[in-house]
């Protein structure tokens, strides 16, 4: 097999990222560098281990994003990847666009080359909205296997198993796909010195968003405010441990949270 | 503008899921608020009791898209199947957020040519429309307005009451039988059904018992099965308790498990790392119990108990028992 992957990049905020309101209303945490989503480092590693395999020939990273993605990116390349493509968002910020404009410029960019396999997170852990890979299959007319938690490629096929409301599903589909992966798809490894030094002379192809979307991908919505969710008061600690405090607990929890 | 509401009611183990009636009730509200027209679709194999259920919680009329449950877990399948039905793309499509819906709501926007607003918590429709919706885990909240004339709209279950049920409803049901898209790529082979300990969905449930590294190992959950059986409540885990292997993943809640929105969450032997706050912190009312009064949990609990999860939950176990048989 010599299958040609693509791997979607996301730069996001790590989780651990103290959000707060800036002085112009947006939520963010100015001092966090920007990393792989979490979500997207098992597409790429899972591809990586592919390539390992023999079964994949080559993985160009795709990502739409601006200048603060190129350390995420050379991450991903460092991984393993042979290549990136930054679909430049410029001076607007990547995370205020929309899930419809992203997935028609990855499609638009995706398309100028054949692929196989197109493999990333199911969900960017900053917008938390997984819309990215459904839209990305209807608009390629590329069978998605979502939420994939163990993966495996052969004879042309995908399969993946996906577990969903307490069950296992079994998915498959001919290539070329989409694999959305979810955490316990891999474990991503850390890149080593050598890979790192050898990512930097890697191809890194930019082309501006306008010119790849041509007047596709319209903007379906806007966010109009953001803001913190409202502060709580402090927790009633129920003096003591034992049966007096439960049964103190159990009271307050029937009377005045009403929570039964 | 008269709106076209549309609410798709998802069957699951031949019920109307909770959140599908809790997304009927917003429904609802919003087609009387915005004077909007609403067309109530349901989808799965069409139980007696999934009528009954909507019949209970409001829906007049009910258009039942029939499907096996191959079809059904097949989201491309489903989405052209809705699609057909739906028809419009000036429409606002309301879901449940839920595995199915993550997978069919995205593709049904992308069809239909509009926005597409997953996990939304609030929708305000008092001047236009502005769905509120959760970024970086719940850390921060989003308004959103649209942009094209319609949407799809997942509801995140528990963020909105479940309707009081009516015993005396009488919806008229009739079937919807869009055609099956010929061309599927993906096909669900098989859906291994595990035999679990509970079928009550943690993403539904009004109550949730939650055990942490506190329970002490995998037999230190058998006192909180005990606690979840008398208050008919869901079992829950941290990362870390499923990462030593004392309980399956599926019970996890966090940043990586469920996000889960209870009337109460009890937090046994629990840190509250940032990850495991991020999957409950929007839970009504939290109670922590854990040794460690420094346990990060304190900080977004509302009650908590300094002591030891191993003797205080049989007694809680008792307590409510005594308490709930009244």
């Amino acid at each position: 097999m010599s299958l040609h992957a693509v791997c979607l990049l996301k730069a996001t905020l790590p989780t651990e990222a103290k959000i707060a309101l800036t002085a112009d209303g947006r939520a963010t945490d100015e001092r966090a560098k920007p990393i792989i989503n979490p979500y997207d480092e098992f597409g790429i590693e899972e591809a990586v281990q592919l390539k390992e395999a023999g079964k994949v020939a080559s993985i160009t990273l795709v990502t739409v994003g601006n200048a603060a993605a190129r350390e995420p990116i050379q991450r991903g390349l460092a991984m393993g990847a042979d290549k990136a493509v930054l679909v430049d968002t410029g001076a607007d910020n990547p995370f205020e666009l929309d899930g419809a404009t992203v997935a028609a410029a990855l499609a638009a960019a995706i398309k100028r080359a054949p692929f196989d396999i197109i493999l990333c997170g199911r969900v960017a852990v900053d917008t938390g909205a997984g819309e990215v890979p459904g839209r990305l299959s209807e608009l390629l007319g590329v069978p998605l296997l979502h939420v994939a938690a163990k993966l495996t490629v052969d004879g042309g096929k995908a399969v993946a198993n996906r577990e969903a409301d307490g069950r296992t599903e079994v998915l498959e589909a001919s290539l070329p796909v989409i694999v959305s992966a979810d955490k316990s798809l891999n474990k991503p490894r850390y890149p080593n010195l050598p890979s790192i030094m050898k990512a930097k002379s890697k191809p890194f192809e930019i082309v501006p968003i306008a010119s790849i979307l041509g007047g596709s991908g319209a903007r379906t919505r806007r966010t109009t405010a953001y803001r913190l969710p409202p502060e709580r008061g402090p927790v009633r600690i129920i003096p003591g441990a034992g049966s007096d405090a439960v049964k103190t607990l159990v009271g307050a929890l029937k009377d005045e949270a009403k929570a039964l | 503008m008269s709106r076209l509401i549309v609410l798709v009611a998802e069957e699951f183990e031949g019920h109307i899921r909770k959140g599908s009636l809790q997304a009927l009730g917003e429904a609802r509200r919003i087609a009387t608020a915005t004077g909007g027209t609403l067309r109530v679709l349901a989808v799965g194999e069409k139980k007696e009791s999934s009528s009954a259920d909507l019949s209970a919680n409001g829906a007049v009329a009910v258009e039942f898209i029939t499907a096996d449950e191959n079809t059904m877990r097949n989201a491309s399948a489903l989405a052209g199947m809705l699609h057909a039905a739906v028809g419009t793309g000036d429409a606002l499509v309301f879901l449940s957020m839920t595995d199915l819906a993550a997978d069919v709501a995205p593709r049904l926007a992308t069809r239909l040519g509009v926005a597409y607003i997953a996990d939304a918590t609030a929708v305000d429709a008092t001047a236009g429309l502005k769905f509120t919706r959760p970024i970086y885990a719940g850390k921060a909240l989003e308004s959103v307005e649209l942009l094209s004339n319609g949407a799809v709209v997942t509801l995140r279950a528990n963020a909105f009451p479940t309707p009081d049920a009516n015993a005396n409803g009488a919806a008229q049901v009739v079937d919807l039988s869009p055609a099956k898209p010929a061309d599927l790529k993906a096909i669900v082979r098989e859906i291994v059904h595990k035999s679990g300990l509970d079928s009550v969905s943690l993403t539904e449930a009004d109550i949730i018992v939650s055990g942490g590294i506190g329970v002490g190992g995998p037999e230190g959950y058998e006192p909180l099965k005990a606690l979840c059986k008398v208050l008919g409540a869901a079992l829950g885990a941290s990362r870390a308790a499923v990462h030593a292997g004392w309980i399956t993943p599926d019970h996890q809640v966090g940043q990586t498990g469920k996000t889960v929105s209870p009337n109460l969450y009890i937090a046994c032997g629990i840190s509250g790392a940032i990850q495991h706050q991020a999957g409950m912190r929007t839970s009504r009312c939290i109670v922590a119990i854990n040794t460690d009064p420094n346990a990060p949990i304190f900080q977004i609990a509302h009650y908590g108990i300094v002591g030891d999860v191993k003797t205080i939950v049989p007694m809680l176990t008792e307590e409510f028992g005594r308490i709930l048989a009244k």
